[in-house]
């Protein structure tokens, strides 16, 4: 019961997100240089006609008031519809629903291997002593201060080039995924177990921790029972912006491994100044944020007894 | 024989180079309560520490043993150790709320022990603890095991501490402050539940206080702490009524008693200066409204409709238990906040009206104390320039000269003006404080719980302090305090706080000794008694 | 001082200022000139980090391309600093209406990754250098706006506020001597992240080839060039990456010992 009236009212709090986001993307199209009509009608043989302008112009809308076109744009976009490419004139939902299964499945690989990895190095560096300890301590900021195309091309040489243990480029089969999820996942990874670490370390300093000891509790279970899930709520509110983060990474990842995917689709529509593109991926990318949010949410409420739907943020 | 024979014990902090403890022996028979009595920074709590092997991983056992039941526990190790704990010997914390774990059930916090040292099954542990709560003093135990520790009350989650250091039926329970993060009422009646089950169970108790007449009244033995040493012990009745060591004599003397009486300026005598009214408060009223966006506003009345009057040289005490609404009355008379009803009339002019520029003139006349001097300065200001700052936002005279004779006038020595607020002590932190409330030369000195987080005997000093800077610069003073023991020592009036109504007012003589209201006489009646009293 | 990783973050710290500085004293070998005899040798004496295809000494073009690289991370996390830390101060000061609505458009700039953010920048603006600064700029400034606008309201709330205005200290002053000073701790160690996340930003955004036009290069365009090496010219890659890795690492090293303390 309360969590389902939670979940509402999360929702209806979304939809001013979401208006927001369409109006950036509406805005965005305005701020944008140059003539999406021209755009669309050059390379396609002769030069157009002013009438073939002034029709395409009619028929996309753009000879109407501004405030027409962007209710417009709202109810369309309400309605999945953000018109089609400029580029290859393929409507913009079918070009994102084509591409986008092949980014899912490698944002959530890199998810997986983010969450395993960086728990799993936390951890390690609360119980590890001596070497070990340092190497978990140290490994993130390495991990974090590598930007993704370098780490990319390195893999490449490394474990295409001269082990030959995974192909460099393409998306067939599980092989594939490998070498693009690592890249991905590595800096995802650092940041999840410094800020794993970091909060597990603070609680480590609080009073019911010294209770628990106190009772004849050992490391594991102070650590597993008492400290992890206090230590979590930032934890969880970083795998939130992780998930953005991965697809954003997938641009890179995607360039280099040649892979398709929407990163790839992203960076040809700023390419070309695809417009309706870029609008449909940063519509798709509110939905996104407001799906996580509230799976963040969720999480939070069955982490955390003193959170309720009233205080959930700050 | 006795069950614990610490002897010798030395322990240092920062690898040998903070003692803490300088060889104390300490000696618990089976069933006997032991208070181990002393100032911050005696070394009572690293030697509840020690004993339990929980010391911080900066601390090092220099020497000495700690026997208990015939094995010496420091030669245990962590593995031998946490079969003792819990088990053998258990803890009651300090601050109940944060020594609970607050995203696990408080029933599964007490079965946890059962479960740690195989005492139970799943099933069985989760049973034994609703019983243990239910012994606890929780009538409805089977609802409570289930409640997060945010759902319970602070002297419910204390309880809920001693039902899980009860758990393993322990021979020993070391109880470190167990109640000084509570109010008077609830302290009373958590100190009576844990005397009376490890009385009952037969479990030997040593009870770790600041606070003398908490151990006057509950234990046996009494051993004083001062500076890492063991300076006196015996029963309470001599150690407390013919204390030996001077630090023992100074602790007691220092001690606030409701026998007491109030304390006179040794400058001039006793006050008798009380004049004409200076500040007439009535109808004050103070709501907040929690005004976050998409939460239900909630509306929360800090002060109903309170009324008093102070007189110029008089000290009024504002008297209450935590959540009473004494802090809220304060920042409403500095106008800090704004009152939601009511009038505060200064010297006959109503503070409501006054704005900007003007408000900030009439801070020259009523000054606020605050309750912890470390949070109240700025970290980066040395104390010279803290006291100076008032003095030069007043536009007064703010030479060198005249800070050094506000610092005499605390008692600060001079020397210390150059350090800022981190490298002086709470005392010390507390009267830069004072110095700057007095120094643009108020009339009304707002004090709130000036002296409530310092050791006993700064706080004498800084009530002494306080009553003769009363008495020479011809302060009135509000004096908000939970302690009525404190009050005794300086109130000429007191007002006592309940749900932010006013529900009793009188002359000091009369309220604390022949109260009205039951709340007053359950604010008195907690208050811990010392066997002795002849005055100061 | 026992502490090595910061003495180490110090000295590649200087030598990358030294590159930023005074590049052709580092390396004394023009950047672009072209040397057909050596095409693509592997790292030597005479070419510490070897040769690109041209034969231009990759070393002295990894030396030259510093300041670029340097350069435009330094502006936008500055810009992203100024300008966070205004509408941080502005919100947490003011707060009411205008704080609801600069924090709703602070939410509305974090639900987009910040590479995306960047791109979407130099989508609207095209692609130059200045706009790459301006796109890690816009991209970095929120985390400022939050973490000033909660730092002011914390401080707002400790007691020695209240009692400077208690003691007569007029609100100017107050912000001035007490609140500011006690904010800009966790702004500034901050600051020191966000440089080197803007390193990591921009030389990604030149990698994708938005950044300077040949035969200009920073660290990013540099990898982008010796992608089509890649498994024959390894160095190609290697030492310019080598160099952003290197350089976000001290920086980063640095800003834990300071937080730290």
């Amino acid at each position: 019961m309360r969590r389902a009236g939670f979940v509402l009212r999360r929702l209806a709090s979304a939809v001013p997100v979401l208006v927001a986001v369409l109006t950036l993307s509406f805005v965005m199209m305005q701020l944008v240089p140059g003539d999406p009509v021209q755009t669309m009608l050059s390379g396609a043989g002769p030069a157009p006609t002013p009438e073939q302008e002034q029709a395409l112009r009619h028929q996309l809308g753009l000879d109407r008031p501004l405030h027409e076109q962007y209710f417009g744009f709202l109810a369309d976009a309400v309605r999945g519809d953000f018109g089609r490419s400029v580029q290859t004139g393929e409507p913009v939902v079918s070009a994102i629903s084509a591409v986008a299964p092949a980014s899912a499945e490698l944002a959530l690989f890199a998810l997986v291997l983010s969450l395993v990895f960086g728990v799993g190095i936390a951890v390690l560096g609360r119980v590890a002593t001596g070497p070990l300890r340092s190497l978990c301590h140290g490994v993130p900021v390495v991990f974090m201060s590598t930007p993704g195309y370098w780490v990319a091309l390195v893999l490449i040489e490394v474990f295409s080039f001269r082990l030959t243990w995974f192909p460099a480029t393409g998306d067939a089969g599980f092989g594939a995924l490998v070498l693009p999820a690592v890249t991905l996942a590595l800096p995802a990874i650092g940041v999840i177990a410094q800020v794993l670490g970091t909060s597990l370390a603070a609680v480590d300093a609080e009073a019911f921790v010294v209770t628990a000891r106190a009772k004849g509790a050992g490391r594991w279970r102070v650590l597993l029972r008492h400290a992890l899930r206090n230590a979590s709520i930032p934890t969880i509110t970083l795998v939130g912006t992780t998930v953005g983060n991965l697809l954003a990474a997938a641009v890179i990842a995607e360039t280099v491994f040649a892979r398709p995917g929407l990163g790839r689709l992203t960076l040809q529509a700023i390419t070309n100044h695809d417009i309706p593109v870029l609008q449909g991926v940063v519509a798709l990318l509110g939905v996104l944020y407001v799906v996580v949010n509230l799976l963040v949410d969720l999480c939070y409420v069955l982490v955390d007894p003193r959170v309720t739907a009233d205080r959930i943020r700050d | 024989m006795s069950l614990l024979a610490v002897r010798g014990l030395r322990v240092s902090f920062a690898g040998g180079r903070v003692p803490a403890l300088l060889g104390v022996d300490l000696t618990v028979r089976h069933g006997q309560t032991v208070a181990v009595v002393g100032e911050s920074g005696s070394g009572k709590t690293t030697l509840a520490r020690t004993v339990l092997g929980l010391l911080p991983s900066s601390a090092r056992v220099l020497g000495g043993s700690v026997e208990f039941g015939g094995r010496n526990l420091l030669a245990l190790g962590e593995r031998g150790m946490r079969a003792v704990r819990g088990r053998s010997i258990s803890l009651v914390p300090q601050d109940p709320t944060a020594a609970l774990n607050p995203v696990v059930p408080v029933g599964a916090q007490v079965a946890e022990v059962l479960r740690v040292h195989g005492l139970a099954s799943r099933r069985d542990a989760r049973r034994r603890a609703v019983e243990l709560l239910e012994v606890a003093g929780f009538p409805d135990a089977g609802v409570r095991a289930r409640q997060y520790p945010h759902e319970l009350s602070g002297g419910m989650r204390q309880r809920v501490l001693i039902a899980a250091a009860l758990a393993g039926r322990p021979d020993l329970i070391v109880a470190d402050e167990p109640t000084s993060a509570l109010d008077p009422t609830v302290q009373r009646q958590v100190l009576d539940h844990l005397t009376e089950l490890t009385r009952s169970s037969g479990t030997a108790l040593v009870l770790i206080t600041h606070d003398l007449g908490i151990a006057a009244e509950r234990a046996e033995h009494v051993v004083v702490m001062a500076d890492g040493e063991v300076v006196e012990e015996g029963p309470p009745a001599r150690v407390l009524d013919a204390p030996d060591h001077p630090r023992t004599r100074r602790l007691v003397a220092d001690a606030p008693s409701l026998n007491s009486t109030r304390l006179n300026s040794t400058l001039l005598g006793p006050s008798s200066a009380i004049g004409e009214t200076l500040l007439d408060v009535q109808g004050l009223t103070k709501v907040f409204t929690s005004s976050r966006f998409g939460a239900a506003r909630k509306r929360i009345t800090a002060v109903a409709d309170v009324a008093f009057t102070v007189a110029r040289g008089e000290t009024l005490a504002l008297v209450g238990e935590s959540g009473a609404g004494k802090s809220t009355v304060a920042r409403l008379l500095v106008r800090l906040e704004d009152a939601t009803a009511g009038r505060i009339l200064f010297d006959g002019a109503d503070l409501a009206a006054l704005r900007g520029e003007e408000l900030r003139r009439f801070r020259r006349r009523v000054q606020l104390v605050f309750q912890d001097p470390f949070t109240c300065l700025d970290p980066r200001y040395t104390a010279f320039d803290l006291i100076a700052e008032p003095l030069r936002a007043f536009g007064l005279d703010a030479s060198p000269a005249r800070v050094h004779e506000l610092a005499e006038q605390v008692a600060l020595p001079v020397g210390l003006l150059s350090r800022r607020p981190g490298e002086l002590s709470g005392g010390q932190c507390q009267r830069v404080a004072i110095a700057r409330a007095v120094a643009p030369g108020p009339d009304l000195l707002v004090c709130d719980e000036p002296a409530s987080s310092l050791d006993i005997s700064v706080q004498a000093q800084v009530l002494r302090l306080l009553v003769d800077l009363q008495a020479s610069l011809g302060l009135s003073l509000v004096f908000i305090s939970h302690d009525l023991a404190v009050v005794r020592q300086v109130a000429d009036r007191v007002a006592v706080l309940q749900a932010g109504r006013i529900v009793e007012t009188g002359p000091a003589d009369q309220v604390l000794t022949a109260p009205d209201h039951p709340h007053t006489r359950a604010l008195l009646s907690a208050v811990p008694h010392l066997p002795r009293r002849e005055p100061a | 001082m026992k502490r090595p990783g910061v003495v180490l973050s110090l000295l590649v710290l200087a030598f990358v200022v030294a590159c930023v500085a005074v590049p052709g004293l580092l390396a004394p070998t023009p950047p672009d000139r072209i040397d057909p005899l050596v095409m693509l040798e592997p790292p030597s004496f005479a070419h510490p980090f070897g040769t690109d295809q041209l034969g231009r000494d990759l070393f002295s073009r990894v030396v030259h391309g510093a300041r670029m690289s340097v350069l435009v991370a330094l502006a936008a996390a500055s810009a992203s600093l100024v300008v966070g830390a205004l509408v941080g101060l502005v919100a947490g000061m003011l707060g009411g209406w205008l704080d609801a609505l600069l924090m709703r458009a602070v939410d509305v700039l974090l639900a987009f990754p910040a590479l995306l953010l960047s791109l979407a920048v130099i989508g609207i603006l095209g692609s130059s250098v200045v706009n790459v600064a301006v796109a890690v700029a816009v991209a970095g400034v929120a985390p400022y706006c939050r973490v000033v606008r909660a730092q002011v309201l914390h401080v707002r709330t400790r007691p020695f506020v209240a009692a400077a205005t208690v003691s007569g200290v007029r609100p100017s002053a107050v912000l001035v001597r007490h609140i500011i000073p006690n904010a800009a701790g966790p702004v500034l160690t901050l600051a020191l992240m966000s440089l080197g996340v803007a390193l990591l930003a921009s030389s990604s955004l030149s990698f994708l080839g938005f950044g300077p036009r040949p035969p200009d290069a920073d660290w990013g365009t540099l990898a982008s060039s010796g992608r089509d090496y890649v498994g024959t010219a390894w160095w190609l890659t290697a030492f310019p990456g080598l160099m952003v890795v290197c350089t976000t690492l001290a920086v980063t090293a640095l800003h834990r010992a300071v937080a730290r303390r």
